[in-house]
């Protein structure tokens, strides 16, 4: 019993542990379920929010013009990142965490970006399918072009196998009529190569479209093209050759052709003449002269004449039988070898002929000036020599003539059977008809193809870190140097062979988002043209290096701007006015697109020089500015790039400088460009009041950010822009009718440190430095200064009248042009100075931390947000205004360090350490008492 | 619960001292927070006269100190603390579970859980108040730490706000490895064995994550580990951006621990 009741308990203390353990692993899994639910729906975006501690500026950041991409894009937007390379230079480890955070920003801001990180091989090759399938319609059409150039080549060599034999035979038979035209084996060799040329492209396809990767298409089809336009165009000269000498040699075969009848009886009349002559000048050998030799010479000048004549004649016939007949040019005997001098040359039969019938009409008339002019007797006889032996070449040449023709003409009729055989395969237009046909298909077949972007990204596949962006059934691939661009380029192109660590900053932010914004339109938003005024120097003055005379912005120094431009989705186009011939009109915007010109500071006048006697240079003036009203007078947009022109020196002392656009501007838009001013950062002096020095590092680097509220300045505020050679730029009081002037970028009033100073004011700024004296300190010059408030950057608007259109097509049935309606025009005039050139836009930006001797030297990225006003104008001018925004913002950097500051920091931080430490200690102390 | 027996809680400062304050009071309403409070402050005070938690903090200190000197305070390099903040949370990982190791298993190896577990005090307040206790010395770690940004303020304009993100993170982060801590101590009276188990943990969510979730074979593992990695949520915050999702991954990490040790403790009833 108790037994009993000993088990029952503890059975029921079994039973009890294992109901709590059951319940409590129940509400454990229970909780666990409830956490995840809560943490998934945490996740999705709907119910998923983010507050940005930094308000945008911060590195980690995306910017608001990506933002806006993102969100114009329909659909989903696929990010896959493939960043395997172990190479201390692009290495994963240390560029990818960056791009890692962009995405994720991406795909937190909005649910539509997905994102996928890849690096093993099974997952690239499944990126390479996946990107293929996206092409496979146009990609299948490409397959099938080349498969069917693969089906006509692989029973090309059979096709061609009876004729190669053919030729083969009549080539080594030493006998073979048709063997001895060097044509012939040319025309061999050339198919020869071709259809080895043909094995050799079938490999390189092989390897192109079924080797590793994705296949490249486009360039299979490429090399296909043009192996098979190769043969089919030797083929036809073949066919062409043969169908020429089959002509001749049924022609030659005749015995009994009116040519070769003619020829016989010509070659007799010719013997008599030539006979005749050498009668009647006498035998070459013979020394012995006639005592009276005018009438030897009278009859020489007769039978010469008549010769020539001949001669004449026989050429004029020769020559219309070798223009019927081409291919008898190719006839071996047909040219001669013939020696002049230290020269041997080849010259046709019918030239031999032209030329004895020159030499011939010369002498005779040689003879008869002789016999006319009361020559003496011995010079006479002299003379008669010399005709002797000119009479004997000219016996000898026709020798070789007759001998040549006669030749030719017996050869003809007896062509052996092997030539024969040749000739009734290859003259037959069905030897080459198959072929050329099959040939013709696999040619059509590749021109209809439409265009494959499959081979550019299979080459950028393979590289070792890259971004694929997918988007509306399109897909780009956004390269390392894409989104990791070298940090100072111009450094880097001046230490080329340099083995340092490339230093390079993170540009993701644009590169992925350029990607998207072109995939998410299918046109650019408008063809940009860069409008400069450039004269080339004169050819003499080329050849010895000397560039063109350009304005303060050359044409060529933009790359960095215009590469910024097509990531933003623009095309650029470059227009000289000062060009020559077709470089001096205006090209046209790419189709679909609307013109947005950027007029740069045209060439000064060069300075003239006493001490030269040249006709003045080229400049510009109202031709040029004719056509650039021409150009806006359609409504389109125009960015005017202004700069601070310092004076130009002459012999004749500094000569003032100019603006080309400077009356343009005041008359059309009542803008007032003050070119000769120069926009000033100063510090105020310490020591005395009113005198100031000038900031450093704000020389080359004016840090200018006072953006007003229009729309192309806004998102800008705030943001660190630095500007060189800053110029103001301002509205006249007297602006136009209908013309609307907004600032967008300005000086304030209350900028005390902040004012323009002319050319004069410059230079007394230049002399107080250079002197040093007052501490290389000045005051300010009222006369030479110009006081903020100012503009630097205008926008303008008018309505102008529409143009009558000359296009035919838009007429009404009564002839008239419909009235088109008065359309706004907008330009914006900048005094930014020389800030959008290469050398500005690609070099690090000096900065000095600290003062006097403790002051240290660094530098930050070079100043890529200028060029965000340039893109937001354009944006503006285009009606692109909701992509008006501000691009990635720059971060700020730590400074170099003076040398044992970080000595000094880690002794402060163990210092720190110890100090807890030691308090942990004292209240252990304490504690222990 | 008055305020002198709070007072002699902090005075005697031993486990056996704690069946004082509880006065006949229930586990719930204003006396149960009141214990909940002393045991926080008991706590609290057991760590600040606890040599272990000076060490910890004073290898803490120097190796955030090494790792800002060498890694953060780097010219050209990006002027903001988030390159610490990541080393600052891995290091956490192991610098954690060494202040909670003590936290219940002492009670275990001491005996003086069967008082606790008398006492008119639930499992949970007791968990809880254990779980404060740590995380206000933890902040108080954290503060030390302040000296970096002191340090980067003077050589570098970085980011305030964002500074302020990245110990808010910190501050999360290290809420759910003391709640895991605390549950490791719960299920062993071994405090170096529960140290151990807690550093697994966390090296899991951690280290094991973050590596699963940049090599892990399938692209659903990598996507799973992506979302355990507590370094990954953190990094958002180092970021200076607080992102709901983070803040609930680690506030729903912490309660789950509390209650997986919440139910340790209170499975010492029914065993």
């Amino acid at each position: 019993m108790a037994v009993k009741e000993k088990n029952m308990q503890a059975t029921s203390a079994m039973g009890r542990r294992f109901l709590f353990g059951t319940n409590v692993t129940v509400l454990i899994l229970l909780v666990l379920f409830i956490t995840i639910v809560v943490n998934f729906v945490a996740q999705l975006p709907d119910f998923r929010s983010r507050a940005d501690l930094a308000g945008g500026f911060s590195s980690h950041r995306l910017s608001d013009r990506t933002k806006q991409i993102i969100d114009q894009v329909n659909g989903e937007i696929g990010i896959t990142t493939v960043y395997i390379s172990e190479d201390p230079q692009t290495s994963r480890k240390e560029y990818f965490p960056k791009l890692r955070d962009l995405c994720d920003e991406m795909k937190q801001y909005n649910k539509n970006v997905r994102v996928q990180h890849m690096h093993t091989g099974d997952e690239r090759a499944q990126l390479r399918d996946r990107v293929q399938d996206m092409f496979r319609t146009v990609a299948d059409e490409h397959e099938k072009a080349i498969e069917l150039a693969e089906s006509t080549w692989e029973g090309l060599p059979g096709q061609l196998e009876p004729l190669e034999k053919s030729i083969e035979g009549v080539r080594t038979d030493r006998n073979a009529w048709i063997g001895s035209f060097t044509t012939l084996a040319r025309h061999s060799a050339k198919i020869g190569d071709d259809v080895e040329n043909i094995e050799e492209t079938r490999k390189e396809v092989e390897d192109l479209v079924r080797g590793e990767g994705i296949p490249r298409y486009q360039e299979a089809n490429n090399k296909i093209k043009q192996t098979n336009n190769e043969l089919k165009s030797d083929l036809e000269k073949a066919r062409d050759w043969f169908k020429n000498m089959n002509a001749l040699a049924e022609f030659l075969s005749d015995a009994d052709s009116a040519f070769g009848k003619r020829t016989r009886e010509e070659l007799g009349v010719g013997e008599k003449l030539v006979q005749a002559l050498v009668k009647a000048i006498g035998d070459p050998a013979d020394t012995s002269v006639p005592d009276d030799p005018v009438p030897v010479l009278q009859d020489f000048a007769r039978s010469a004449q008549a010769v020539s004549g001949w001669l004449v004649d026989e050429v004029t016939r020769i020559n219309e039988f070798a223009k019927q007949t081409p291919s008898i040019e190719e006839h071996p005997r047909w040219f001669l070898r013939v020696s002049q001098g230290i020269f041997e040359m080849q010259m046709p039969l019918p030239m031999l002929l032209s030329e004895m019938a020159e030499s011939l009409s010369g002498n005779a008339e040689r003879a008869r000036l002789a016999l006319s002019q009361q020559v003496p007797k011995d010079q006479l006889q002299h003379e008669i020599r010399r005709f002797r032996q000119m009479a004997g070449n000219i016996e000898t040449n026709f020798g070789v003539w007759k001998t040549s023709i006669e030749t030719i003409l017996t050869d003809g009729t007896k062509i052996d059977p092997a030539s024969k055989a040749l000739l009734a395969l290859a003259g037959q237009e069905e030897t080459f008809k198959e072929v050329l046909d099959k040939l013709g298909e696999v040619a059509k077949a590749i021109d209809d193809l439409p265009d494959l972007e499959l081979d550019d990204l299979a080459e950028r596949i393979e590289e070792d870190n890259l971004v694929v962006v997918e988007c509306n059934n399109d897909v780009r691939i956004v390269k390392f140097d894409e989104v990791w661009p070298i940090a100072d380029p111009m450094a880097m192109r001046m230490m080329a062979d340099s083995s340092e660590e490339t230093s390079r900053v993170f540009d993701g932010d644009s590169a992925v988002s350029g990607a998207l914004l072109s995939m998410a339109n299918e046109n650019p938003f408008a063809t940009v043209i860069f409008v400069g005024y450039e004269t080339q120097p004169p050819p003499q003055m080329r050849q010895m290096g000397q560039r063109p005379e350009t304005g303060p912005i050359p044409m060529d120094q933009l790359g960095t701007l215009k590469a910024k431009l097509e990531l933003a989705n623009f095309v650029t186009k470059e227009w000289n006015l000062g060009g020559e011939g077709e470089g001096a009109d205006c090209p046209q915007p790419q189709e679909g697109t609307v013109p947005i010109y950027v007029f740069l500071p045209p060439a000064s006048p060069s300075p003239p020089n006493p001490m030269m006697r040249r006709p003045p240079e080229q400049q510009f003036g109202e031709p040029e500015l004719e056509k650039v009203r021409m150009a806006l007078a359609r409504g389109a947009g125009a960015i005017f790039l202004a700069a601070w022109e310092p004076p130009q020196m002459s012999m004749r002392g500094p000569m003032p400088s100019s603006y080309g656009y400077d009356k343009f501007l005041e008359d059309e838009w009542g803008i007032d460009v003050k070119y000769d001013y120069r926009l000033l950062r100063v510090v105020p002096d310490d020591r005395e009041l009113d005198r100031f020095s000038l900031d450093i590092e704000q020389i080359n680097h004016l840090q200018l950010s006072s953006f007003t509220d229009h729309p192309i300045g806004d998102p800008l505020r705030a943001r660190r822009m630095l500007w060189l050679s800053v110029c103001p730029v301002e509205p006249l009081k007297n602006v136009p009718d209908g013309v609307k002037i907004a600032p967008v970028l300005e000086v304030r009033g209350s900028a005390r440190e902040l004012w323009a100073e002319n050319n004069a004011g410059i230079n007394r700024i230049s002399y107080a430095l250079q002197t040093g004296k007052r501490g290389a300190t000045f005051d300010k010059d009222p006369v030479n200064s110009w006081e903020p408030p100012f503009s630097v950057v205008l926008a303008a608007t008018k309505m102008i009248e529409p143009v009558a259109e000359e296009d035919e097509s838009k007429k009404d049935e009564e002839g008239k042009t419909p009235e088109a309606p008065a359309r706004e025009s907008k330009v914006v005039v900048m005094g930014t100075g020389l800030s959008f050139i290469d050398p500005f836009m690609d070099r690090r930006v000096p900065r000095f931390r600290g003062e006097g001797k403790r002051a240290r030297y660094a530098t930050d990225p070079p100043p890529a947000e200028d060029a965000e006003l340039f893109i937001n104008a354009v944006y503006w001018l285009s009606g692109k205004e909701d992509m008006i925004a501000a691009g990635p913002v720059e971060v700020p950097l730590i400074p170099a360090l003076e040398s044992g500051t970080k000595q000094t920091v880690f002794s402060v931080t163990v210092v720190w350490a110890i100090v807890v430490l030691v308090v942990g200690g004292v209240v252990m102390m304490v504690r222990r008492r | 619960m008055s305020g002198e027996s709070q007072a002699k809680v902090l005075d005697t400062g031993t486990a056996s001292g704690r069946g004082e304050t509880f006065d006949g009071g229930g586990p719930v309403g204003g006396s149960g927070m009141a214990a909940m409070t002393a045991i926080t402050q008991r706590e609290l005070a057991s760590l600040f006269y606890s040599p272990i938690a000076y060490v910890v903090g004073f290898v803490f200190l120097f190796l955030t100190g090494c790792f800002f000197v060498a890694e953060t305070l780097q010219p050209g390099s990006e002027a903001s603390m988030r390159i610490l903040f990541d080393r600052m949370a891995a290091l956490l990982v192991i610098a954690l579970p060494l202040l909670t190791m003590k936290s219940v298993a002492e009670e275990f190896a001491t005996g003086s859980i069967e008082t606790l577990m008398t006492a008119p005090v639930s499992d949970a307040q007791v968990i809880v108040a254990k779980f404060l206790g740590t995380l206000i010395f933890y902040a108080a770690l954290l503060a030390t730490t302040l000296v970096h940004v002191i340090l980067l303020s003077v050589y570098a304009d970085p980011i305030g706000s964002v500074v302020f993100g990245g110990y808010v993170g910190l501050i999360l982060l290290g809420g759910m490895f003391i709640a895991a801590g605390v549950f490791a101590s719960c299920c062993t009276r071994h405090q170096l064995l529960a140290a151990l188990m807690a550093v697994l943990v966390l090296a899991v969510f951690t280290f094991a994550a973050n590596y699963g979730a940049e090599y892990g074979g399938q692209l659903w593992l990598r996507e799973v580990c992506s979302y355990l990695n507590v370094l990954g949520h953190f990094s958002d915050f180092s970021k200076g951006m607080i992102d709901s999702g983070s803040v609930i991954f680690f506030c729903s990490g912490t309660v789950f621990f509390l209650f997986l040790a919440t139910k340790v403790l209170e499975s010492r009833r029914w065993r």
